[in-house]
């Protein structure tokens, strides 16, 4: 909201106070200043006075100089003037040194000008901002005294400080010059000068005028209006139109810019009807009928529909009820006769007519948040003694007031002792109960406990001791209450296990090396549809979502990781491991959305290897192992349990590269090297892998019991080696199943510690070296028993898995 | 085996000794002797086969032998690893070789810091869904139901019913309905407006919320201390905090939280726009129409709730200056921010 300081100031004396204070003052009462404009020019200050050329004499080194002697009124000035109109005699706008001039911004100094010393400019109207005039000096009349300050001349008026405000929900009363004003007459102790409301009225009783009819009296407790006739609908006066302008509202013409006048000074919204539109001169105050429509004043036809109030007359509605007036009861120029309304409209019903037809206006905006609810009359006698004086309006006797207000009226009682225990202080029943009076509350019992309080119209958001509670905190000031740490020692009995586990599992993934990435829960469906198009049943579709681009809730972590990659690539970064932990959201088979949490990780290009081993080209195989060793390094610090790997197909990942992730049996998601056609949308030739899970069974052991530690081996182990040729498509796992089905439990290890591809092997093999390790925990093995071990599982590496064993 | 076959061997050991070039072989040598399977063990063995009277000078000498091994060894094993070291000298220059430690994202960060400075104060963390009902975010928490804030301009609604929260505070809600004062938790989760997103607007962002409700007094005084020792734990000890009056529909009297500015110390900067104040979170006392929705009996419970968003305490502790770089997981920006 916007509130000029000299409108203010018509209302509660602020003129001693400067913006900054008053600013500071609103601030700290609850209404915060967002904004301090100027409207108009600074007035020149004391450096800018009219100075009198005694002599002007060419300048002895220049063409075009002169010499001037410029008299102030108490003292003579040599400066130097290049102005083709400087001449004896004249009179003109002479900036002192220290003077800052307007047009450029910069202050005048002593100087010398081709040797000549200069103690002061004199101005063209340009560089004093008051027109585009730089001909030459600005001559000015030649009664006015030598040493008159400039401003006291020429110039504008005293530019006008607004200040923009934003009023909290819970304050419409602060909507208002007059609701401001109230509040500074509580903070500062200065009485509220109210404006007159006074009027003469014509012998005709207004009932002979008009007829209203309230149906609905829920939605509508109060309607006044009164009738004027003979209004001269002119220009507006100017203070009026200056102020509609300061608070941003357009002037009309008279009668419509004193129902916005009066709107902005009280908060009361008034509409003014052409009386002579109204048929039958009746106004029913109803709920639209269905299939009724209305030309609202912004020429837009309405459908009305029955939840929506209505101003109609016998026929047709001439307005929405508290949002918009009809165009067909509109005040036109030289409208003479006027229907004035002042009404009370319920806040609810209003919110939703003007949600309904998409409509927002000054009226709606002070309905909705509620407007004082025993203004209406004055409000309407305002509007009325301004058309009168400014418009001449014959006012119709009497007013037509449907009054059906119940309920607005209540107490709130307040215990002295509670009040000071919320807030944190101590202070005495007088001082709460004074603090309470100065906004208006009135003490309707007290005692040495306590007091109740009768509510003023306008406060009606102060309905129990909590909100008293708050206006005494306010009043008194928050920086008086005094720091202390809560003195009772009170721990929380609640687990917060799961914050803990969420954070071991994010330890644990920097800890490997991988940073922590987020994204936007949103995205768009063409993001999802790159990586995975299959199950689009089980999106989530935002209904109103805010662009095309957030239109869908993310059912998967890995897409946005997988462009955060690929983007990371794009910009040349050759290596890098990111992981997200965040929520994905599912539609179920019924169609109702649910939540998961999910953890993603993905790498791309030589990640895991030192630097100085990066220049090796990195193949899908390795990316994919490195990040399958990441996730069985998080498994394990996590004490997940038993992981597998199965073979799958993924349309992003590249084929044979997609692989189910297994958790003690049960799938918990996938891992795979992206595609290359995906990738070469960032130009990647380095591969880019990703893995998305589950995340509640990954950490569905974090926090339990730890199992019980066995001793460290105490005997020596015994390593052997074996390295064969195999079909390449014989895998790590029938080797370890293979070796396992005859090795004797002394078999404590087995590890692969060599792979690889040859043209001396031949095509479709490859080479596999393993160390196994043999150690009991009893006794030391004998080289005959390891041996005879060792042979019967080459035998049976042999047999069953037909490889070719390499000796040495 | 004689005396004099004693001492030959033993010189014949020291010889090796002498004679091996470089650790491996004298290894080696170290195995042949002292080995589990060496000499030196096998004749200790055999000590039982000699005349009982020839066994404390054999002993003797046995011990001998092992001792001048062991100091010929060790001092050829420190002169060969010497050795090495004149070759060239270690490039201390050299990159280390390590898997650098990942970074974490600044959201996350000063979530898991907050959690921390909050355990200190006795509370917990406390958990719920994005996904959330109107009761839960709006209703429960008094929110009137003609409010803006409801809006579909405002609110992501999947429902009539179902939304994604637009704050952390139906935790609260969630908390106070499972469970009986006392309650001392901070909620941190992410949170959902319909706001486009430019440099300080993001339509989804985190929030923490707190709450703290007794059947003790709660004071003004006592939520305004609290923040202030957050404040100084995480922004420095010279970090004071204002309240200035405010409205939120859950809380009476609410307020809004400044903290110093951290820049300048309060003195007035471009970051604090000279007023020497940052505009953190909203707080105020639990409004008691709260504790009628779960439950609670307003005349007995009473408490303190506040909240603040997570990437502008980020923003403002790492000074960055858009909050889309927070999404973008630039590798780049990540690993500045240490």
């Amino acid at each position: 909201m916007k509130l000029p300081i000299s409108w203010l100031n018509e209302f509660v004396d602020v003129s001693d106070l400067s913006v900054q204070e008053l600013s500071d003052r609103l601030t700290f009462s609850g209404v915060e200043v967002e904004g301090i404009e100027t409207v108009g020019q600074e007035p020149l200050d004391d450096n800018f006075v009219v100075g009198e050329v005694l002599t002007c004499d060419p300048h002895p080194d220049s063409d075009h100089l002169h010499v001037c002697k410029v008299s102030t009124g108490s003292e003579v000035l040599q400066i130097v003037c290049g102005a083709p109109n400087c001449a004896a005699g004249v009179k003109a706008p002479l900036a002192k040194i220290g003077a800052v001039v307007p047009d450029g911004g910069f202050k005048i100094k002593k100087g010398k000008l081709r040797g000549v010393e200069s103690f002061g400019m004199l101005c063209s109207a340009r560089e004093l901002k008051l027109s585009g005039d730089h001909n030459g000096i600005m001559i000015l009349p030649a009664d006015i005294p030598a040493g008159t300050p400039v401003r006291d001349v020429v110039g504008g008026e005293k530019p006008q400080t607004v200040l923009d405000l934003e009023v909290t929900w819970n304050r419409p009363d602060c909507l208002s010059i007059v609701g401001i004003a109230r509040e500074f007459s509580a903070i500062l102790g200065r009485p509220l000068k109210m404006p007159a409301v006074d009027f003469e009225e014509s012998d005709r009783d207004v009932n002979t005028f008009a007829k209203v009819v309230v149906e609905n009296p829920e939605h509508c407790p109060r309607y006044i209006a009164r009738v004027m006739t003979g209004v001269k609908d002119g220009e507006s006066p100017k203070f009026m139109r200056e102020r509609l302008e300061l608070c941003g509202v357009r002037s009309i013409s008279l009668t419509v810019d004193v129902t916005n006048y009066v709107m902005l000074e009280c908060g009361q919204p008034l509409h003014a009807f052409d009386y002579r539109t109204l048929a039958d001169r009746t106004i029913v105050v109803r709920d639209a009928r269905e299939g009724e429509t209305i030309r609202t004043l912004d020429g837009v036809d309405r459908k009305l529909d029955p939840s929506m109030l209505v101003i109609a007359d016998a026929e047709k509605p001439s307005a929405v009820a508290g949002v918009m007036g009809g165009e067909g009861s509109e005040i036109e120029p030289g409208t003479e006769h006027v229907l004035l309304e002042s009404a009370l409209f319920e806040p609810v019903s209003t919110k939703f007519t003007a949600g309904k037809l998409g409509l927002a206006t000054e009226a709606s905006y002070r309905y909705i948040r509620g407007v004082d609810t025993d203004l209406a009359d004055w409000a309407s006698r305002r509007a009325v003694s301004l058309l009168q004086r400014y418009g001449g309006a014959v006012v119709a006797k009497g007013a037509i007031d449907v009054d059906n207000r119940h309920g607005y009226e209540h107490t709130v009682a307040i215990d002295f002792r509670r009040v000071n225990n919320a807030i944190g202080v101590d202070l005495s029943g007088d001082r709460q109960v004074a603090i309470l009076e100065s906004i208006g509350l009135k003490t309707v019992r007290r005692d040495d406990s306590g007091a109740e309080f009768a509510i003023p119209s306008w406060r009606l958001d102060l309905t129990l001791e909590a909100d008293l509670v708050e206006e005494i905190a306010r009043l008194n000031g928050l920086d008086n209450i005094p720091e202390k740490l809560p003195g009772v020692a009170a721990v929380s009995p609640l687990s917060d296990a799961p914050f803990y586990a969420r954070k071991k599992c994010r330890d644990a993934m920097l800890g490997l090396g991988f940073s922590e990435a987020m994204h936007y829960s949103f995205l768009s469906k063409q993001e999802l549809d790159v990586f995975d198009r299959r199950q689009p049943e089980r999106r989530v579709v935002l209904p109103n979502p805010v662009s095309a681009e957030y239109g869908l809730l993310r059912d998967s972590l890995a897409p946005q990781l997988m462009g955060s990659l690929g983007r990371n690539a794009a910009h040349q970064v050759e290596s890098a491991g990111l992981f997200e932990m965040g929520r994905v959201f599912l539609m179920t088979p019924k169609g109702e959305p649910v939540e998961e949490e999910h953890l993603s990780i993905g790498l791309m290009g030589p990640f895991g290897r030192s630097a100085i081993d990066r220049q090796r080209a990195v193949s899908n195989e390795e990316a994919l192992l490195w990040l399958k060793g990441a996730i069985e390094a998080l498994a394990e610090t996590l004490r997940s349990g038993r992981l597998s790997f199965a073979a799958i197909e993924h349309p992003a990942m590249e084929p044979g590269f997609a692989v189910e992730i297994q958790l003690n049996g049960r799938a918990i998601g996938f891992m795979g090297a992206v595609s290359g056609k995906i990738r070469h949308s960032w130009r990647m030739t380095s591969p880019m892998v990703l893995a998305e899970m589950k995340l509640p069974p990954l950490l569905s052991n974090v926090g339990g019991k730890a199992g019980a530690v066995k001793p460290p081996p105490q005997y020596p182990a015994v390593r052997r080696d074996i390295a064969f040729i195999a079909d390449a498509g014989l895998t790590h796992a029938e080797v370890v199943k293979a070796i396992q089905k005859v090795a004797p439990s002394t078999l404590t290890g087995i590890e692969l510690f060599d792979i690889f591809q040859s043209k001396e092997i031949g095509k479709g093999k490859r080479s596999l070296a393993y160390a196994l390790v043999f150690r009991s925990a009893e006794r030391t093995l004998t080289d005959q028993e390891v041996n005879e071990a060792f042979t019967k599982i080459i035998q049976n590496l042999k047999d069953v898995l037909k490889v070719e064993v390499r000796e040495g | 085996m004689t005396l004099q076959e004693l001492e030959s061997q033993q010189a014949q050991s020291l010889q090796e000794v002498a004679a091996a070039n470089g650790a491996a072989e004298l290894e080696q040598v170290r195995i042949k002797y002292l080995g589990r399977n060496g000499l030196l063990p096998a004749i200790v063995k055999q000590m039982k086969d000699v005349p009982k009277e020839d066994r404390p000078a054999f002993g003797k000498q046995t011990q001998a032998w092992r001792a001048a091994l062991e100091q010929a060894l060790a001092e050829k094993f420190a002169a060969a690893g010497g050795a090495q070291a004149q070759g060239p000298a270690f490039d201390c220059s050299l990159p280390g070789r390590w898997t650098r430690r990942g970074v974490q994202s600044p959201i996350s960060r000063v979530i898991e810091e907050t959690a921390a400075i909050f355990a200190r104060l006795g509370f917990s963390v406390a958990d719920g869904p994005d996904l959330e009902t109107r009761f839960n975010n709006f209703t429960a928490l008094n929110t009137p139901k003609h409010h803006p804030s409801m809006d579909a301009s405002d609110t992501l609604w999947l429902n009539d019913d179902l939304l994604l929260r637009t704050q952390t505070s139906p935790v609260q809600i969630r908390t106070m309905l499972a469970n009986q004062p006392p309650v001392r938790v901070i909620c941190p989760g992410r949170t959902y407006r319909r706001d486009t997103t430019d440099a300080t607007h993001s339509a989804n962002f985190h929030q923490i919320e707190g709450l703290y409700v007794d059947t003790k007094p709660v004071s003004l005084a006592d939520l305004k201390s609290t923040l202030a020792y957050f404040a100084r734990q995480m922004m420095g000890s010279n970090i004071g905090v204002r309240f200035r009056p405010h409205f939120f529909p859950f809380t009476e009297p609410s307020v809004e939280v400044d903290f110093t500015c951290h820049v300048c110390g309060g003195k007035g900067c471009r970051v604090c726009k000279q007023s020497g104040w940052i505009e953190i979170a909203g707080a105020g006392m639990v409004d008691p129409r709260v504790f009628g929705f779960v439950g609670y009996d307003p005349a007995k419970v009473n408490g303190f709730a506040f909240g603040f968003g997570v990437e502008r305490i980020a923003m403002i502790k790492y000074g960055i200056p858009d909050i889309r770089w927070l999404y973008e997981n630039d590798v780049r920006f990540l690993e500045q921010v240490k």
